[in-house]
């Protein structure tokens, strides 16, 4: 299988601190500076990097290299703050990163945060044309599949009136269907599946899935071990934005247990779920 | 040629077949170059159904729950241009270059509404729409495109109204005249279209790092407005200010326009082709400010 994504080298910094009058000053100097041509490189994309003394900047990723085959399924685990969302949103292409190059093949499809789009008077027929546009869908293409998201979705009766009418949970419901309906031959999830009831979350298990089945690369994040264990093959430990595991799930999520202090006992749930899934 | 520069061209090189051997197996590469003038032409066209979904968007949600719906373009312009007349015509007695006051004033209405609803609310882009940049991608671009198409809606309608007063001058006979000069109007609405977009693009831009200017905006629009030849005309403007009305690109659209449907005022070709100029200057780096600003505006927002 080919690879879908190639990760290399890729680094994130962010600035720390707010953006005020001396940032303006700090920005104006660079730029001048850069005008004039002192400590220019050439062939260095870094950019931003190296300025400074390091105090007022923070490696929200580093260093990450990645290859992640067509069709595989890889879990993306690690503590608040590990940098888990700045590497999604690099991928899907929300942010640049400071330093190295992602190749995508395909079409990405994230499931970041599900409603994002939804205008409150617009129909819920209007909205998931619209939710489809923003996501990069023909017209023609959601109108093939605007049966099976309604019916998904179970909001069937609504379908005609404004969304600001919904309630929460049929909100949810109707955006998710949207984004999973969406076949994208890449698809991100970052815990998305804690909204809708138990019903509805396992009916979005399911459809998750159907898509592995279908051979589309899944890329997770969750911090339910049980969940990352059933669904993704693979799974790399992130800390503090650098690469700590890279392997099979299992693997990377003792080490994430173990190195964290996290409670091991609930390992044990998450073998048996393994167990459950290969049987 | 010095060793330092023969390594650059190498690594130039080198650097495009890279990417041209990207470009065959990939779809798409994703790294911290930012290049300087770059338009995703390709893009926006596999997303014009966004575009249109935005444009029925916008217009179903400015007419929801309101009962007089599209009469509300009707009557500010008409009223206001009212109230000039009388401020401004009788009153301050400003001169009109011949042209009935009323058209006069109305016609400067209508042109400098479409531009100011579009560079004021291309102007709030990326922080109006944080939350959704935050989330998904899409080319940018297609919301301040979508934006400045769909207020030409509500221009159109006030441009009907202009001409049901324009006949009914002509009518009554008063000193204008219809002739072949009307075909121009077109490229003048694109122009202010153009101009708007590219001014408003460029300060959405700059907001994402300093929000100073989004409290800026709506305080310099009306200043412009005053200098911009909506209450007077340019022949009345002293010799020693004619300056600030050749830097003005609005100045030259409003005048020819006026020109070009009542046959009236003076208008020159070289001011026009250098408000032109200007123009597409302003286009050029708010476009290119525009493109620099989505690549890490997620991070400044």
């Amino acid at each position: 299988m080919p690879d879908a994504i190639s990760i290399e080298n890729v680094s994130k910094i962010y600035r720390l601190g707010e953006i005020n009058r001396s940032q303006l000053f700090r920005d104006i100097r660079r730029w001048i500076q850069r005008k004039a041509g002192v400590g220019q490189g050439f062939g260095n994309p870094v950019g931003e990097v190296g300025e400074g003394d390091g105090r007022d900047i923070f490696w929200a990723l580093k260093d990450i290299s990645l290859k992640i085959r067509q069709g595989e399924t890889l879990a993306i685990i690690g503590a608040n703050g590990a940098g888990k969302s700045t590497l999604l949103k690099i991928i899907s292409r929300i942010t640049a990163p400071t330093e190295g190059t992602v190749r995508i093949r395909g079409r990405v499809g994230s499931l970041l945060e599900v409603g994002t789009g939804f205008h409150p008077d617009l129909t819920g027929r209007d909205n998931v044309y619209l939710n489809g546009a923003i996501h990069g869908m023909r017209r023609s293409e959601v109108k093939k599949k605007f049966d099976d998201i309604v019916s998904f979705s179970g909001v069937e009766r609504f379908i005609d009136s404004p969304v600001k009418h919904y309630s929460s949970g049929m909100y949810v419901r109707l955006a998710f269907s949207v984004a999973s309906f969406l076949e994208p031959e890449i698809l991100i999830v970052d815990e998305v599946l804690s909204v809708g009831d138990q019903k509805f979350q396992d009916k979005c298990m399911d459809r998750i899935g159907v898509l592995i089945k279908e051979g589309r690369t899944l890329i997770f994040v969750s911090h339910g071990a049980e969940t990352v264990a059933k669904i993704c093959d693979r799974a790399i430990y992130l800390k503090e934005g650098k690469m700590a595991y890279d392997g099979d799930t299992v693997s990377a999520i003792e080490e994430y247990y173990l190195d964290q202090y996290l409670d091991v006992k609930s390992l044990d749930k998450m073998r048996e779920a393994i167990k459950e899934k290969n049987s | 040629m010095t060793f330092c520069e023969k390594l650059k061209a190498e690594n130039n090189k080198h650097m495009s077949q890279q990417s041209e051997l990207d470009a065959q197996i990939w779809d798409v590469v994703i790294t911290s170059k930012k290049p300087l003038f770059h338009v995703p032409f390709r893009e926006l066209w596999n997303y014009r159904d966004l575009f249109l979904l935005t444009i029925y968007r916008d217009f179903v949600a400015l007419h929801k729950q309101t009962v007089l719906g599209f009469l509300w373009y009707v009557i500010p312009p008409v009223i206001m241009a009212g109230v000039y007349t009388i401020v401004f015509g009788r009153i301050a007695q400003i001169k009109t270059d011949q042209i009935p006051p009323f058209l006069f004033f109305m016609s400067g209405i209508v042109l400098w509404t479409y531009f100011s609803a579009c560079i004021s609310k291309t102007a709030t882009t990326f922080t109006s729409n944080a939350s959704l940049f935050t989330k998904v991608y899409f080319p940018r671009l297609v919301l301040p495109i979508s934006i400045c198409v769909s207020n030409l809606w509500q221009f159109l309608v006030q441009l009907v109204i202009f001409s049901v007063f324009y006949v009914f001058f002509l009518w009554q006979g008063a000193p204008i005249q219809f002739s072949y000069r009307i075909i121009i109007v077109p490229f003048l609405i694109l122009q202010i279209a153009l101009l708007g977009f590219g001014a408003g693009c460029w300060i959405s831009a700059l907001t994402t790092r300093f929000r100073d200017l989004q409290l800026a905006v709506a305080p310099a629009i009306q200043m412009l407005m005053y200098v911009s030849c909506i209450f007077f005309p340019r022949s009345t403007v002293p010799e020693n200010l004619q300056w600030l009305m050749t830097l003005n690109p609005l100045v030259s659209i409003i005048e020819t326009f006026r020109f070009a449907v009542m046959g009236q005022g003076q208008v020159s070709v070289l001011n026009w082709l250098l408000s032109l100029a200007i123009t597409l200057l302003v286009l050029v780096i708010g476009v290119v400010g525009f493109g620099r600003a989505e690549k890490t505006m997620a991070d400044t927002i």
